[in-house]
């Protein structure tokens, strides 16, 4: 069991060492001769920016390490408080997204993936399988935009209106939660619902319905537990979308939260002057690696120890 | 037998995509060199500005420059295919052998478990973003095709391992061992005994990932980054300055203004995001569809 976690720890490690590394590659040398003309001042910067030397890139290790050493912090941001204090202040909002999305989407998937399985044969079919199949194909994003536009037009029409940008409020919260949780839900319903399926035709069952047990109790008392193996093990891949999608949430309500942060910290340029920094916020992006690659550090921990105890008990792994 | 309906849903949804990618174009409502149109006086004799929104005229409306979303759309189709299907095509180039390599060789397995764990830190988006912003990728000619190939190698570790998981699986089949007893070669026996099987498993995968990569790509358009990109200079006084222009008319280039057009012209990023889902349905359709043509099971409960 520890030689796992050491393991997992190991490899987290050096995964973010080597993002870290990926971040601290010189971004160039900016400036030029301004006495040049327009384009060769343009071929200048190009040049000057694409060249990488490695004692620039030795440079922007050790400066990082000896700031980092001397002030124990990465630094300030533009609006002189820490890095730290930054990070934590997004964090902190994009936190109140991610963790209620992930348990509100474990827990809402089981059942859905049960209820998907009970009315397999009954008249509620249409409800069961054929809606996780199209949440699961439909594009999220899609979903996203055509609830936005929902929203904004109901309010049109004197229903209340809804906060659907910022961060601030109850509402804002609510639809980044939902929002987030829409694919995953569905993910893990699909999951539970094949690992039943797959067990269907165990011999087991026979012996149960025989026995006349209720087939809502063989499903919930006897398959499900069969069930919790193959989900803790895609526990990380939830983690790891819900983390991707965080970007696009984020972005699309101008939720000001860690994604936000990141995203904005890496200046993704539309458009720029020549002679002017490729520059990017250099610590901030670094802690944000690591908090971002810690979420999953964390989750994987858990699904590990998760997985370790229900092989223990000895569940069959499906 | 029971109608394969996703089957057959899938297998319609192809052959529209194939007819629209190759025939389209010229189509007589399709206007293929996509003109640019500044304003537009209406039969009451007022002046409109794009967007114009959806009518006779513009069947789903046009975008900032007046330019036919439609149109657009259909023109924008073979260039979505084609980088789509390069992306597939790269992930499978390198993780079939992969994926084979982990299931005959230890140290190939390793190589895919290393390359496993590492990727399980790092969410998609991030890696791309990562990378796009690197001033050497960014005005690098070859963007587009480093772009492909960073797409392609962040899920090579999950499609290899799917791969060896399914011939792993393949290789406990009691045929197998009639296999080997009956003498053939381990290269007979992948190709009399593996490949057969893992066909249907095989094209299962490459259409749902076909599917996942123009979703990832359509999320990428979301976050405004966008597959090919030109660097155009603008106009200015004092310093010369530069834009990145999109030149293409692939669909997730509809989502530029998304934020803003919600309020507005809704049926710009619509468009895109309708065409990207469609896309999106149809291939996860025929990948289901191709998987229960093969699936046969039992079920007492």
């Amino acid at each position: 069991m520890w030689r796992v976690i050491v393991q997992t720890f190991g490899i987290w490690l050096s995964v973010t060492l080597v993002l870290i590394l990926v971040v601290l590659i010189p971004r160039g040398n900016h400036e030029v001769d301004r006495s040049l003309s327009r384009e060769e001042q343009m071929e200048q910067y190009e040049e000057g920016i694409t060249d990488f030397s490695w004692e620039a890139y030795g440079n922007n290790v050790t400066t990082l390490i000896q700031y980092a050493w001397k002030h124990k912090s990465l630094g300030e941001t533009i609006h002189t408080h820490s890095v730290e204090y930054e990070v934590w202040r997004y964090l902190k909002k994009s936190m109140w997204l991610i963790v209620p999305s992930f348990i509100l989407s474990s827990i809402l998937g089981v059942l859905k993936g049960i209820y998907d399985f009970y009315v397999k044969h009954r008249k509620l079919k249409f409800l069961g399988e054929k809606t996780t199949v199209f949440f699961l194909s439909v594009p999220d994003f899609f979903l996203l935009l055509m609830i936005q536009v929902a929203l904004i037009t109901l309010a049109h029409y004197g229903f209340p209106r809804i906060s659907l940008y910022g961060s601030e409020e109850v509402s804002n919260k609510i639809v980044g939660i939902v929002f987030l949780a829409i694919y995953p839900t569905f993910y893990i319903a699909r999951l539970t619902y094949s690992s039943l399926e797959q067990q269907s035709n165990e011999d087991y069952i026979r012996t149960a319905l025989s026995k006349g047990t209720h087939r809502f109790k063989i499903i919930w008392t006897h398959m499900l537990s069969n069930c919790w193996l193959a989900i803790t093990s895609h526990l990380n891949t939830i983690m790891l979308y819900i983390l991707s999608n965080l970007f696009i949430v984020e972005l699309i309500t101008s939720y000001r939260g860690a994604a936000y942060r990141f995203y904005k910290a890496l200046h993704v340029r539309g458009s720029f002057t020549v002679g002017s920094p490729q520059s990017i916020d250099t610590s901030l992006v670094i802690e944000y690696i690591i908090v971002f690659t810690g979420v999953l550090l964390i989750v994987q921990l858990f699904s590990k120890l998760a997985a370790y105890q229900l092989l223990r008990r000895g569940g069959s792994s499906s | 037998m029971k109608l394969n309906k996703q089957l057959l849903a899938g297998i319609i949804f192809l052959v529209g995509l194939l007819f629209v990618t190759f025939v389209g174009p010229y189509l007589p409502f399709i206007d293929e060199d996509i003109e640019k149109k500044g304003m537009m006086i209406t039969e009451n004799g007022e002046i409109e500005i794009p967007p114009f929104p959806p009518s006779s005229e513009y069947w789903l409306g046009s975008d900032h420059y007046g330019r036919d979303i439609l149109s657009r759309l259909v023109v924008g189709t073979k260039e979505v295919l084609a980088v789509v299907l390069s992306v597939v095509l790269i992930r499978y180039c390198l993780a079939i052998p992969l994926g084979l390599g982990a299931f005959y060789y230890r140290r190939v397995r390793r190589v895919l478990q290393f390359l496993n764990h590492t990727l399980s830190f790092v969410p998609m988006i991030f890696i791309v973003l990562f990378f796009i912003t690197m001033p050497y990728l960014y005005f690098s000619p070859h963007r587009t095709t480093w772009l492909i190939i960073i797409l392609a190698v962040v899920e090579v570790g999950r499609v290899g391992d799917v791969l060896y998981k399914q011939t792993e699986e393949i290789s406990y089949k009691p045929f197998m061992d009639t296999a080997i007893t009956s003498g053939n070669t381990p290269f007979q026996m992948l190709r009399r005994y593996y490949f057969p099987q893992l066909f249907p498993h095989m094209a299962v995968n490459i259409s749902l990932d076909i599917s996942r990569v123009m979703f990832v790509i359509g999320q990428l358009g979301l976050i405004q980054v966008f597959i090919s990109h030109k660097i155009e200079a603008i106009a200015s006084v004092t310093t010369p300055a530069y834009k990145v222009i999109n030149t293409s008319h692939t669909w997730p280039v509809l989502f530029q203004r998304a934020t803003s057009d919600v309020f507005g012209s809704v049926w710009v990023p619509f468009a895109g995001a309708g065409a990207i889902t469609i896309f999106v349905v149809g291939f996860y359709l025929l990948g289901n569809g191709i998987r229960h043509y093969f699936e046969k099971r039992q079920s007492y409960i």
